[in-house]
């Protein structure tokens, strides 16, 4: 709905020129095909990539896959594993069984007879704990909704353990726990469970964190560097857990946190300065960890913290 | 002076001469005492007989006492006093006015071997010896000589007035022919003068006369396509720029996002522009100054004027409070596009997609009022006041029919409007006999962006009955206010030495962006309501201090060299931190024979005032914040190295100049969720800027024929500019948007007849800077077994791609009638952009449209009609 409005008061200056848009043909700045990979690399799971072609801007088609490409991990100078296509559905996809560990340094080397070949380093950051997740419970209200619909509103805050100076890069993810109970014959609740539901809640933060915070297209909130000063080491939320007061009750909060290696960040932080296809607000150039293709490989650690209601 | 010290020392025990003329009185000492002493009887004609008598006194101290009321000295050699001439200079000081009162700026005067220019209240001074000169002046429009010799008997005030020529020349610039420098059209103090005649023959859309059209014809200066986005002096952002309207810093001096000024061409008197190297005495922005100066108004009689173009119409009334001594303007403009836009309107816009019910209205609308007043020979006081904003509606509705039956019927309701208030209260007092000037203005200037969108959705069911589904309002505001009482001092010492000095205190209000929303349905969305009311309450409102003094001084140790030196200092309070700005300027200029002139310039420029925005295009509403803990003041370093010729009938120069910018800002973009109505919360915004560096180099040259019934002039600039911030682009160097690197402007103006005259002027730029690209590539997390694809159009670089070339040919006739009446005619028609360049000022890609390079482009203006009609009484 908000795009409707994104460009209002420029269109004034359309107004003479309502008959000014036209149809062109301009030779855009096509660069050739090159392969893309992204592939994370985090502790306790096996490494995991996607590879595709890039493609001219008007393409429709689906992601093309490299032919005969190879996907090779090293670490350090040693071959650690080559990577496979496990899923003959998804021919993108490929994994490796080797678990990588933090503060190792790790190499990926894409070869395709067809494309330049794609090689970047990254490690996995060591994981910053969470020093605290509070919840305040005084502060914690339920806001009826109507039709038996209500929604539990807790006022969190996360502590990192330490923010270091030289690569703050954050992300996180919530994740809560609703459990609905079977009902008895006078539609009351029992205490039998009859199953348990996770999701995405909503949660409310202030104006300044809204801006630091990036949507990303992984299941996290990127946070922006620049949030963390010497005033401002903490997160505070409002997470919204809606759920059916007859049957239905929150059970627990899980935040992932993850510390980013600076490729991961840098990568992302440049996907969610794309700008809105407004003529005044520009996209910015995307990041690369390939000197001659596109996509990251970038590592991250990740901290997990449950916070159950009872 | 020379002496021997032995007979000036000796002691004179007595001496009288009673009612004794001093050749008398010299000839009787000299026998006394014994030496001989040489003279001319007409030193003395104006001398009368006076009692002499002394006792116990030096030689020298006789002398000096018999010799006062002549020019004279007295030279002692081997028991001789010789007497020689020795011109006193007199102080002249006065106002050069025209026959109708207004005071004239940046007038050369000159009497005898004096000379001087106005300054911006039409106060001069110089000094002069006894005798009798013709006061010769020089100024665009205006009879050069006034004949009316002048007896220089001792200080005393002349008031000059100078007749206006009949037939109005178009002279694009003044050159300096008469300027005591002599140097081309850079005047001597490094402005440019911007003549109102000029831009009144200009084609502009319409016919709507603009001086901001003038300014960036001038080289050096870029403006986005047909003045989109604001002025851009020398690869400065557009928030650089210190626009002053009567010494009052002007915020946001564009109607129409930047196409029109806020400035009625009726009440403007000539505007001087600096492209970087501007004097000590102005501060607060690093890239330019544009001083504008409305006139004071006839105070000798009334006068009227009416105006009208296409879009928009003006009238002025002026006259005296009392006759010679006071006297008030009064100007309005207003628009009417509203007919204009019903008719382009027809078709879908951009807004409502493919709707048609779609009413919007847009006008903006400028009002000025002056009055000045004599209360005495010393003392003048002045009152202006300018009001002027834009306002924007746009209404519409969106229906959709829903497949299990009913419909939703969305109606929105966007309205923004924005403005400027601008107030100066302002005391000129002239100290009698000391050569000095003082101007205190009491000034107040804001500038507020308001934007509403309502919201109302209503299903309808198949037989028609209605339920509301949503109904809420949002809002925006921005605003900058400034509250300053300022004073300067204008002294000169001596014939070589000029000094001007002052200071000024500044209180500003930011709100750098706060948007609130209120639901009017009960139980709306309350988890929305809660959302919204935390993530847009920004009540930030910021209360900065800033103290600023300045120093300049203009030494001409000979007629052919001029050293201008100065020092603007600020001390700005922000958040418990002072960041004190100590920003030296200095300029050498030298001229020799046959109108040949060379100047340097050595500048420094800070500002702790900042527009943020994505691109820095300055649209109303890019937020006005300040310098912080967080964000440091903006500096730039400007060298700048030129010659010029002029003559009576040409005059031509090129320069040269390197720019750096530090501190340079950039606005980041935050969540789409929060832009709203064209506009971007301000939550944060301190974080979201980048901070990074710019430099400009360029060269600049520029010929004018300023004389006979064919004149024109030819601009061209040849530029590279860029910025550098860390975080953005990959920290590397990208092109500035507003880079263009060849910019040539002619215009060519033929009299043809004494009623009609016409202009012809070509413009043409390379395109600018923008960021494309052609190539995509999907992200897919590998994380998340079936994690949904996103497409990701891969920019390799910001402002790689440049836009095809800007080029417009406007072309008009102007019909001047009655010029020898008391009513007078002004026609003007013609076409803006001739042959109908489609110029883009945005390509939006169609990564989707299946065909390769497929663009779907923008372009402003169209082949327009320039018409307009003007009434003077």
């Amino acid at each position: 709905m908000y795009r409707k409005f994104l460009l209002p008061t420029w269109v004034v200056a359309c107004l003479f020129g309502l008959g000014c848009t036209q149809d062109i043909i301009i030779d855009l700045p096509l660069l050739p095909t090159r392969m893309v990979l992204v592939s994370y690399l985090s502790p306790d799971m096996p490494l995991s990539a996607r590879l595709t072609l890039s493609a001219p801007i008007e393409s429709n088609d689906k992601p093309q896959v490299p032919r005969g490409a190879t996907v090779t991990l090293y670490e350090g100078e040693n071959l650690v594993e080559r990577l496979t296509q496990v899923n003959s559905n998804d021919p993108t996809y490929w994994e490796a069984a080797m678990l990588p560990v933090p503060n190792k340094t790790y190499s990926i080397r894409v070869e395709s007879p067809d494309y330049p070949a794609l090689e970047a380093t990254t490690s996995i950051p060591p994981p910053v704990k969470i020093k605290s997740l509070d919840f305040d419970m005084y502060d914690t209200t339920i806001i009826d909704l109507g039709d038996h619909r209500k929604a539990l509103r807790i006022p969190i805050t996360i502590e990192p353990e330490a923010i270091p100076a030289d690569a703050p890069y954050f992300a996180f993810s919530l994740n809560a726990e609703v459990t609905n109970y079977i009902l008895d014959d006078e539609g009351n609740p029992t205490d039998e469970i009859n199953y348990t539901t996770e999701f995405e809640p909503q949660y409310i933060v202030d104006g300044r964190t809204i801006a630091l915070l990036h949507d990303i297209p992984e299941p996290v909130i990127l946070i922006n560097e620049k949030y963390w000063d010497e005033s401002t080491r903490t997160i505070r939320l409002e997470v919204i857990i809606p759920y059916d007061e007859r049957n239905e009750q929150p059970t627990s909060l899980d935040l992932k946190w993850r510390t980013l290696s600076p490729a991961f960040y840098a990568y992302h932080l440049s996907l969610a300065r794309q700008g809105n296809g407004s003529p005044f607000n520009d996209p910015d150039a995307v990041y690369s960890s390939f000197d001659d293709g596109y996509g990251v490989f970038g590592g991250y650690s990740t901290y997990e913290e449950v916070v159950q209601f009872f | 002076v020379g002496y021997s010290q032995g007979l000036l020392n000796q002691q004179v025990d007595t001496f009288l001469c009673h009612q004794c003329t001093p050749p008398q009185a010299l000839l009787k000492l000299s026998k006394q005492v014994g030496f001989g002493v040489s003279f001319s009887d007409h030193f003395f004609t104006d001398c009368r007989p006076t009692r002499f008598q002394f006792f116990n006194q030096k030689i020298s101290v006789i002398l000096t006492a018999l010799t006062k009321c002549a020019e004279v000295r007295y030279q002692c050699k081997d028991n001789q006093v010789v007497l020689v001439a020795a011109p006193v200079k007199h102080k002249i000081w006065g106002m050069v006015i025209d026959s109708s009162g207004e005071r004239l700026s940046g007038v050369f005067v000159k009497i005898g071997d004096a000379s001087a220019c106005t300054n911006e209240f039409g106060y001069y001074n110089l000094e002069a010896s006894k005798g009798k000169y013709v006061i010769y002046t020089r100024y665009f429009g205006y009879e050069s000589t006034v004949a009316k010799p002048l007896q220089v008997f001792g200080d005393q005030e002349v008031e000059i007035v100078l007749k206006q020529q009949k037939s109005l020349p178009a002279v694009t610039i003044s050159d300096t022919l008469g300027s005591r420098m002599g140097r081309n059209a850079r005047q001597s103090d490094g402005h440019y003068l911007l003549f109102k005649s000029r831009f009144e023959t200009m084609g502009s859309p319409g016919g709507e006369h603009d001086l901001m059209r003038l300014v960036a014809e001038q080289p050096g200066i870029q403006t986005g396509v047909d003045g989109l986005g604001g002025i851009h002096v020398r690869g400065g952002n557009a928030d650089q720029n210190l626009i002053l309207l009567d010494d009052v810093p002007v915020y946001n001096p564009g109607h129409m996002l930047g196409i029109f000024s806020i400035f009625n061409p009726a009440t403007l008197s000539n505007t001087k522009l600096w492209k970087g190297d501007f004097p000590a005495r102005y501060g607060g922005r690093v890239s330019s100054v544009l001083d504008v100066r409305l006139r004071d108004g006839n105070d000798q009689e009334f006068h009227a004027q009416v105006g009208a173009g296409l879009f928009a119409a003006n009238a002025l009334v002026e006259g005296p409070i009392v006759r010679g001594r006071g006297s008030f303007l009064l100007a309005g403009r207003i628009t009417y596009f509203d007919p204009i836009i019903s008719l382009l309107h027809q078709r879908p816009n951009v807004l409502s997609g493919d709707s048609s019910d779609t009413r919007p209205e847009y006008q903006y609308y400028d009002l000025n009022l002056k009055a000045n007043y004599q209360l005495n020979k010393a003392n003048r006081v002045y009152f202006s006041v300018y009001l002027g904003g834009d306002q924007f509606y746009n209404p519409y509705e969106i229906t959709n029919e829903v497949n299990t039956g009913g419909r939703y019927i969305d109606r929105y309701d966007l309205g923004s409007d924005w403005g400027n208030k601008v107030v100066a209260a302002r005391w000129n007092y002239i100290f009698p006999q000391k050569n000095m000037f003082v101007n205190t203005t009491l000034r107040y200037s804001e500038f507020e962006y308001n934007s509403d969108l309502g919201f109302k959705s209503v299903f309808e069911t198949p037989d028609r009955v209605a339920r509301d589904v949503a109904n809420y309002a949002q809002a925006y505001r921005t605003l900058i206010s400034d509250v300053s009482v300022k004073s300067d001092f204008t002294y000169n010492t001596s014939e070589k030495w000029q000094w001007r000095w002052g200071g000024a205190v500044t209180r500003h209000v930011l709100r750098p962006g706060a948007l609130s929303v209120n639901f009017k349905l009960p139980k709306q969305g309350q988890v929305s309501i809660d959302s919204l009311e935390s993530l847009l309450a920004n009540r930030e409102r910021r209360v900065n201090y800033e103290i600023e003094a300045y120093l300049e001084t203009t030494y001409s140790p000979t007629p052919h060299w001029q050293v201008l030196a100065g020092i603007n200092t600020s001390l700005f309070s922000t958040d418990n931190v002072v960041y004190p700005l100590v920003l030296p300027r200095v300029q050498v200029v030298h001229t020799h024979g046959r109108g040949w002139s060379q100047w340097l310039a050595l500048t420094k420029n800070g500002q702790n005032l900042h527009q943020i925005g994505s691109f820095n295009l300055s649209l109303p509403f890019e937020l006005w914040v300040p310098t912080t803990s967080k964000i440091k003041p903006e500096t730039a370093r400007q060298v700048n190295v030129g010659f010029g010729k002029a003559d009576d009938t040409w005059s031509f120069q090129t320069e040269l100049y390197y720019k750096k910018q530090l501190n340079t800002l950039l606005l980041r973009s935050a969540n789409d969720a929060l832009l709203a109505g064209g506009a971007e919360d301000g939550s944060g915004w301190e974080d979201r800027v980048s901070t990074g560096q710019g430099a400009s180099r360029g060269l600049e040259v520029s010929a004018h024929k300023t004389s006979g019934n064919t004149r024109g002039s030819v601009a061209y600039t040849l530029s590279r500019t860029t910025r550098q911030f860390e975080d953005v682009n990959l920290g590397r160097p990208f092109l500035f948007r507003f880079d263009r690197t060849h910019d040539f402007k002619i215009n060519l103006r033929q009299r043809i007849n004494r009623w009609l005259d016409t202009e012809v002027a070509w413009a043409y730029a390379t395109g600018n800077p923008i960021t494309l690209s052609g190539v995509k590539y999907t992200h897919q997390s590998p994380d998340v077994a079936f994690s949904t694809p996103r497409d990701v159009v891969y920019f390799s670089a910001v402002n790689s791609y440049r836009l095809p070339a800007y080029h417009r040919l406007d072309a008009t006739f102007n019909f001047h009638f009655g010029e020898k009446t008391r009513i007078r005619h002004n026609l003007q028609v013609g076409a803006y952009n001739v042959y109908n360049r489609a110029n883009p000022f945005y390509i939006l890609v169609d990564a989707s449209g299946g065909i390769p390079g497929k663009a779907k482009q923008y372009t402003l203006f169209p082949t327009l009609p320039v018409l307009r009609y003007e009434i003077r009484i």
